[in-house]
């Protein structure tokens, strides 16, 4: 039964991202000083929002974790992290297309686009320095004060390109079929992003009941050891 | 090489929504792996 609630989810989420870019390709107009490339966006900024929405997740299982101990938020965290993570490659990798189109570089050391490189690699940190903790208890705690400390960097990625100098649109004047087809493209994101932490929890939750499991037996036989 | 608008557009749409599903099926995947290697376990 679960198997196939997720098989339906996941080819609707399928399903809206087609006619996302089907809708985009037949009705997304000109927006004024946005490039040529503007089309992008659709793509972009919900994806962008969205590492924002999953960094928020690591920040609020982080503070789970360090309020009440119990493992189940460290996993959360651990999950969400990783979407962060392959968010953030797409953010960057589709603001650079767009920006060699509009700009004529891939990448400029603006405001918007430094913070967002930073947050990136603040979660690609956690993601890969996490599994080099032995002890689980250790390493949901330095994980969890990680995952509170990253998150400043959040405020500044939102709202670097409205308080300082940026070459990155800001407050852009957007109305009739780009605002409708921008809040469509959050659809696609939003179940893309809940899909994978979800699935990601779920896995990760086995994975421990798994290890947890195994030094059980490993400790009734008398072994000092256990899985790392 | 010179790009034109709808070749970044195409270039951003499939790297973006490749990177994306290709996790997307990497997670499934790794989950259906563990939901069987769980099974087992219980089994035996």
């Amino acid at each position: 039964m679960k198997w196939t609630f997720a098989v339906l989810y996941w080819l609707l989420t399928a399903a809206a991202y087609a006619a996302g870019i089907a809708l985009v390709r037949r009705f997304a107009p000109a927006i004024e000083g946005m490039g040529a490339s503007q089309k992008i966006f659709y793509l972009h900024m919900p994806t962008a929002v969205c590492m924002l929405a999953a960094a928020l997740v690591v920040f609020v299982a982080s503070v789970g974790y360090l309020w009440t101990r119990r493992m189940l938020w460290d996993d959360l965290a651990a999950s969400a992290a990783k979407v962060v993570v392959v968010f953030g490659v797409v953010v960057l990798v589709t603001g650079s297309i767009w920006g060699h189109s509009a700009w004529g570089v891939w990448w400029t050391w603006s405001p918007k686009l430094t913070f967002s490189l930073v947050l990136f690699l603040l979660y690609l940190v956690y993601v890969i320095v996490r599994p080099a903790v032995d002890s689980p208890q250790r390493r949901a705690i330095v994980s969890a004060v990680f995952g509170v400390v990253a998150f400043l960097d959040v405020p500044l990625v939102w709202l670097s390109s409205r308080l300082m100098k940026d070459m990155h649109p800001a407050n852009i004047q957007l109305e009739g079929t780009t605002v409708k087809l921008l809040l469509y493209w959050f659809i696609p994101a939003l179940l893309m992003t809940a899909g994978l932490i979800v699935t990601r929890y779920r896995l990760a939750r086995m994975q421990r009941a798994a290890i947890e499991g195994v030094r059980a037996d490993s400790t009734s036989a008398g072994s000092a050891g256990g899985v790392q | 090489m010179r790009l034109t608008a709808e070749q970044h557009i195409l270039l951003a749409y499939a790297i973006g929504l490749g990177i994306i599903w290709l996790y997307a099926v990497k997670t499934w995947l790794g989950l259906r792996r563990e939901a069987a290697r769980t099974a087992r376990r219980n089994q035996a």
